[in-house]
């Protein structure tokens, strides 16, 4: 059953100039599943995540598009109504969270407060649940007497997860959750993370710019550049028959400690300025293959090989996956 | 783009290159003051304040055109005139304008206000700058000094201080200037601390850089906002004390200042003589002073603390 | 540059830069309370007894978790803070005796790259102001040709379009550049690393990495490359060094390391990084929980409580010499790495 869908949102953050940091991006989400939105900084993954927990900053505000959770359209409830979703039903563990906790109170007064807010639960029965919930994310349930500076980055990081367990929602939204810590560290969590998705049978999405996060923790993911989707599908498609030159260029790029070692291709050139308004391919500029049709719209291809890929395949892809690989490829682009 | 320096005045024809350099070097400083003062868009307040002050600034200049009588020109014969259309604000018990009084004392106002604004900010931010470098016993040292100088009561400081050396406006700048770099030497210490981690400042250091050099070239000019900002402030303390000090009686006497008029208007008994023009003009001389730095300083600490705007 | 008696040995033929036994102590700062009773005061053993040798062209990483003492041992080679023991050695010569032109010589010829592309330029200096700063600190002539030569190494071309621009004006991956240019606009020979490249995007790193790789080869430098991440170490560096509690406790070629590591805690180190791959799932962490303080450190091997493999023989401290293959170039600090490697 599709738990979370999204059709062709778009969230324009105002100003002057206005940002449209998510143009049009689509994707469904399965009871159980978890998603990986991934791209680099400025792609609109945090954004497009923040509007899906209707969570955006006071300026932004989703200009087109829809949002539908368990069969109901929450695109454009009323703060109050999303208020009720969100928690309750769906909530966020982002990167910044773990600098979150309110320094003076200890950490059973802080996963009470989220509990009560929404239940109309006692104290004591608050207390018990906030003690089971540190079992449950690997910390010791005396640890709620802490104060949040008496716990390391890490532990601090599992609080958040435990609170955003605590009304045990169905869907949970992981902002870089692991970015700031440490490779043991962030296996560890990520770990936690993973088993409890398994026990407590939740949806996820987790919001990265690791594309090995995901491709150790997702089933399906969303690729982005420019606030529009590049390329979509089944981890182990997209990794073994990546077509986007993007999502090429991205997976040559990253490093990894498993095989024999290769040479790492970088992307010159910048993103995209989402300033302003953009009719072709967001990445045209950047990409070595790209064609003058590319300056024009570029539809989203039906399914593909079971993926969704935005590209005019300017050469076969075919090509594009064999001299994707190659450093000149990619350097050549610059020095047009 | 800027063009290489070094062939650019080789010849004739360079001069032209150096034109347009000189032209983009003007653009940009332009447009770093753009930037500077854009907060006063977002913030009116800030605006009315200056606004205040550059009106105040333009009647010292100009006051020898604008008064109509000389300050310190007695006429007996018309003491204690209410406000009329030869005497706008009226006379007090010597027969002086109080206009011409008021409009000649922004001088002393703004003299007293703007010198300790610079002494102050001249000796806190080089206490501050010293203590939060070098840290250890240096720090310990200045920042008791910094206590000390906390412990210390204003009022009954400076008037000491002015029983001491002679009454005049140098001395109360010199009170002030001894007193008021306590907090900004604070606050701009613990600024300090925190940017001498910083990994500019570490690089200056991995270069060679000396200390001079790290202090003056690459920490100063990132608190000098601050210290702007307490200089704000301190120009409105300079002002009030001197209306204080010369209101207790501890001004020059000779001297036309807005303290000064309070002082005779006090001790001439104006209140229960009704004449409410000689004391509540100056006070509000005062007053419009003190708030256009005060709103200046609010106006400017917000931009440099955008936090402070949120409710 | 001129030779005089005081200068350094250029001829020295050993590694560029030599550490033995060094060690940076921090006194932790304990209550007066503490102090009046005559309590003793503790120290937070950032770097603990570190030897290494790092030779003119080559790259040696130094991987470990935050608070591991990395950085810490990174800034004390390149001078930035002092040893509290042991011995740094530049060109064969001991810092501590330097004389004062000869120390001008080694703040000259070593030099860092920060971390945060962010923070490490001062906002207020323009690129030619921060590149030029170096030499006129050094007094150095021709510099303007010196910052066009620099930044046309840290590839930021052509340089007019970059000299008179302020770091806001830059994206992360030019800020990075900067750096380098200005690193190498003394041409040092040896550089400190930490973490270069951790704050840009995927798509830029690796073009950092691979100029960084390049100028260390060209210019034949020593370069130490800090990271905490074994997939990056894996494309820069020659010989890695890992780092834990303040100690070596393995070392050896990066490749050898990266598929047979050694010491347990550099397998968990190794096993941790995840691997863009979509078959290998997250599998159970081999560590649980964070490394302590290196305040109150256990008896014998510092990684014993938490190290899955701890036996009797571990209350002993081992060396980097407790295990070392046959030609002496993969060494680790653990008495059970044949008992482990048969499990």
């Amino acid at each position: 059953m599709t738990l979370l869908e999204v059709n062709d949102l778009h969230v324009t953050y105002a100003g002057d100039p206005a940002v449209e940091a998510v143009r049009g991006v689509s994707f469904t989400l399965e009871e159980g599943e978890t998603l990986g939105i991934v791209g680099e900084s400025g792609c609109g993954k945090t954004t497009l995540a923040q509007a899906v927990m209707g969570a955006l900053p006071d300026n932004g505000e989703i200009t087109g598009g829809e949002i539908i959770f368990d069969g109901q359209d929450i695109t454009h409830l009323s703060n109050r109504q999303r208020r009720e979703i969100r928690w309750e039903r769906m909530s966020m563990i982002s990167q910044s969270a773990m600098n979150s906790l309110d320094p003076v109170y200890r950490v059973k007064d802080q996963i009470r407060e989220a509990i009560q807010e929404h239940r109309d639960v006692s104290d004591a029965e608050a207390y018990e649940r906030s003690r089971e919930l540190m079992e449950l994310v690997g910390l010791d349930p005396d640890r709620v007497e802490d104060y949040p500076h008496q716990l390391s980055g890490g532990m601090r990081q599992r609080v958040i997860i435990a609170m955003s367990l605590a009304l045990d929602p169905d869907l949970i939204i992981a902002d870089e959750p692991t970015t700031a810590l440490d490779v043991i560290i962030q296996e560890q969590i990520l770990y936690r993370i993973k088993e409890l998705q398994r026990e407590l049978g939740n949806s996820m999405v987790m919001v990265t710019h690791d594309i090995s996060v995901v491709a150790e923790t997702c089933d399906s993911m969303v690729v982005m550049y420019g606030g529009e989707l590049m390329e979509a599908g089944n981890v182990d498609e997209i990794f073994n028959n990546a077509h986007h030159p993007y999502t090429l260029g991205l997976q040559n790029a990253f490093p990894s400690v498993e095989g024999e070692k290769r040479d790492l291709t970088s992307i010159p050139g910048s993103p995209p300025d989402l300033s302003e308004p953009l009719e072709g391919c967001p990445f045209a500029s950047r990409c070595p293959f790209a064609a003058p049709e590319c300056e024009e719209k570029v539809p989203v291809r039906e399914p593909v090989d079971g993926h969704r890929v935005r590209c005019h395949e300017p050469v076969p892809f075919e090509q594009i996956r064999d001299r994707s690989g190659e450093d000149e490829t990619w350097l050549s682009q610059n020095k047009v | 783009m800027s063009d290489q320096n070094k062939t650019a005045l080789d010849s004739e024809s360079n001069v032209d290159a150096l034109d347009t350099e000189l032209s983009t070097w003007r653009e940009r400083q332009a447009d770093a003051w753009r930037r500077r003062l854009a907060f006063l868009k977002r913030e009116p307040m800030g605006l009315a304040g200056i606004l205040i002050l550059l009106a105040i600034v333009l009647v010292a200049i100009f006051a020898p055109v604008i008064a109509p009588y000389e300050p310190t020109e007695t006429d007996y014969g018309n003491s204690l005139a209410p406000p009329s259309a030869e005497h706008p604000l009226g006379t007090d018990s010597a027969g002086r304008d109080i206009f011409s009084q008021l409009v000649f004392g922004a001088r002393p106002a703004l003299q007293i206000g703007l010198l300790s604004a610079i002494s102050v900010a001249f000796v806190g931010m080089n206490v501050g700058l010293v203590a939060g470098y070098y840290g250890g016993y240096v720090d310990d040292a200045l920042m008791r000094l910094v206590d000390f100088a906390y412990g210390i009561p204003f009022t009954p400081f400076i008037i000491v201080l002015v029983a001491l050396w002679e009454p005049s406006k140098w001395t109360i700048v010199g009170a002030i200037a001894l007193l008021l770099w306590r907090q900004t030497a604070r606050v701009v210490r613990s600024h300090v601390l925190n940017l001498k981690e910083k990994p500019f400042v570490k690089s200056a250091r991995t270069v060679g850089a000396s200390d001079r050099r790290i202090i003056y070239r690459h920490i100063a000019p990132n608190v000098l906002p601050l210290v702007f900002l307490y200089g704000s402030f301190a120009i409105a303390w300079a002002i009030l004390t001197e209306a204080a000090i010369s209101y207790l009686g501890f001004g020059d006497p000779t001297a036309v200042t807005w303290g000064q008029m309070l002082q005779s208007a006090q001790q001439s008994q104006a209140l229960a003589r009704d004449a409410w023009w000689w004391f509540t003009m100056p006070g509000i001389a005062i007053m419009l002073t003190v708030i256009s730095a005060f709103l200046i300083g609010r106006g400017y600490e917000e931009q440099l603390n955008p936090e402070l705007q949120e409710p | 540059m001129a030779i005089t008696e005081q200068s350094l040995n250029w001829d020295y033929d050993g590694p560029i830069m030599e550490v033995a036994g060094l060690e940076k102590h921090f006194p932790q700062s304990t209550g007066i309370v503490h102090q009046l009773i005559g309590g003793d005061t503790k120290h937070v053993k950032a770097v603990d007894g570190v030897d290494m040798a790092i030779e003119s062209g080559e790259t040696m990483g130094l991987v470990g978790e935050s608070g591991c003492g990395k950085s810490t041992l990174g800034e004390v080679l390149i001078g930035l803070q002092e040893p509290t023991g042991g011995s740094i050695k530049f060109l064969g010569t001991e810092l501590s005796s330097m004389s004062d032109a000869q120390h001008k010589e080694f703040r000259r010829n070593v030099q860092m790259i920060f971390q945060d592309p962010y923070e490490s330029l001062n906002p207020r200096f323009s690129v030619e102001q921060w590149i030029r700063e170096p030499l006129e600190v050094h007094d150095i002539d021709n510099q303007d040709e010196r910052i066009y030569e620099a930044l046309e190494r840290a590839e930021l071309t052509p340089p007019e379009n970059y000299i008179g621009e302020h770091p806001h004006e830059l994206s992360g991956g030019e800020r990075q550049r900067v750096s380098i240019a200005r690193a190498l606009v003394l041409e040092p020979k040896f550089i400190v690393a930490d973490e270069p490249v951790s704050m840009l995007d995927v798509s830029v790193r690796a073009s950092i990495l691979n100029l960084l790789r390049k100028l260390v080869d060209e210019l034949d430098m020593g370069a130490l490359y800090i990271s905490h991440d074994l997939s990056l170490i894996r494309q820069m560096c020659d010989r890695t060094s890992v780092m834990y509690l303040g100690k070596v406790v393995e070392r050896g070629p990066t490749e050898r390391l990266i598929k047979g590591p050694k010491h347990p805690y550099a397998r968990a180190l190794l096993d941790a990084v995840p691997v863009p791959n979509p078959e290998h799932n997250i599998s159970e962490p081999q560590l649980e929980g964070e490394p302590p303080d290196p305040v109150d450190l256990p008896e014998g091997c510092n990684f014993r409580p938490r190290c899955p493999f701890a036996a009797e023989e571990c209350f002993e401290e081992p060396g980097l010499d407790a295990y070392e293959t046959a030609d002496g170039e993969h060494a680790a600090a653990c008495w059970r790495v044949e008992t482990v490697d048969e499990m």
